[in-house]
């Protein structure tokens, strides 16, 4: 995997965590969770849900929608989808 | 005499990825865990201690009252939680316009993530279209800001007067609650 691709993939994360919970992208690191801002509430976390599915093209299973709880959680699960970080 | 084994309910839930099933007696250890947690019963009116006698006498008493229906809430074939229809009034739960709703998750991975808002969409979902509910009523305390956002998001809106200071309460409508299905139904996967 390219270093190339695994920046690209973190930077339009970032993006869409931004976008979804209209939040400065300098706010989203690793640690950010679920409820731990006002921001990420269960609203924005549908839209966070959508906005990744658009964004690398795929439709998580119920499971996963469910354990999204941190950014850091966001990228683990997305790994297993295909997408490097 | 002989002791209840179930509600007096028998219709199964199926929808929004989760199951509602008649709370049985097999079910009344793990929903006393639940009920007992400090999780869930700092956000009960009643916080005090809840034996297993005192509970087998409640369910007893409510086993058969054709005023209330208790459901645990099953995800993926794992108990997760209890909720509940209430009659306000002395009529049957089928035969009354405006039913109370009451719940909680108690799996504590499971709190406040998108499957509280399924559970509570099939239970809505159930007294609108199949007990043929007009409205249907919440009460949440109003220190308890999650479940009052929680609630908002399922449709219902705060009513003009409430009962005290303490408490707020809520009201749903079958409309409010079809626009806040089609928010989540896309979310709902097999």
């Amino acid at each position: 995997m390219s270093n190339e691709l695994i920046q690209t993939n973190t930077a339009k994360l970032t993006a869409a965590f931004a976008t979804a919970l209209v939040v400065a992208e300098t706010q989203i690191h690793d640690d950010l969770a679920y409820n731990s801002i006002k921001e990420w509430d269960s609203t924005a976390h549908m839209l966070l849900i959508a906005e990744l599915e658009n964004v690398f093209n795929l439709m998580l299973d119920t499971d996963d929608i469910i354990d999204m709880s941190s950014v850091a959680k966001a990228k683990a699960i997305l790994g297993k989808y295909g997408v490097a970080f | 005499m002989q002791q209840a084994s179930q509600m007096w309910h028998t219709d199964e839930v199926s929808a929004f990825n989760v199951q509602l099933k008649p709370l049985q007696q097999d079910d009344l250890a793990q929903v006393l865990i639940w009920r007992n947690s400090p999780e869930v019963s700092s956000q009960m009116l009643d916080q005090t201690e809840i034996s297993p006698e005192r509970q087998q006498s409640w369910f007893e008493r409510i086993s058969s009252d054709r005023r209330q229906m208790q459901f645990v809430i099953y995800y993926k074939n794992q108990k997760v939680g209890v909720c509940n229809l209430k009659s306000p009034t002395a009529l049957a739960v089928a035969e009354c316009d405006s039913l109370d709703t009451g719940f909680y998750l108690g799996e504590a991975k499971y709190r406040g993530t998108i499957l509280a808002f399924f559970a509570a969409l099939a239970l809505n979902q159930y007294a609108f279209e199949q007990l043929g509910a007009k409205l249907l009523k919440a009460q949440v305390k109003s220190s308890n800001s999650a479940a009052l956002r929680f609630n908002q998001q399922l449709g219902y809106q705060a009513d003009a007067a409430q009962p005290s200071e303490q408490m707020v309460a809520m009201t749903l409508v079958p409309q409010a609650h079809q626009n806040a299905a089609a928010k989540f139904a896309t979310f709902i996967r097999n």
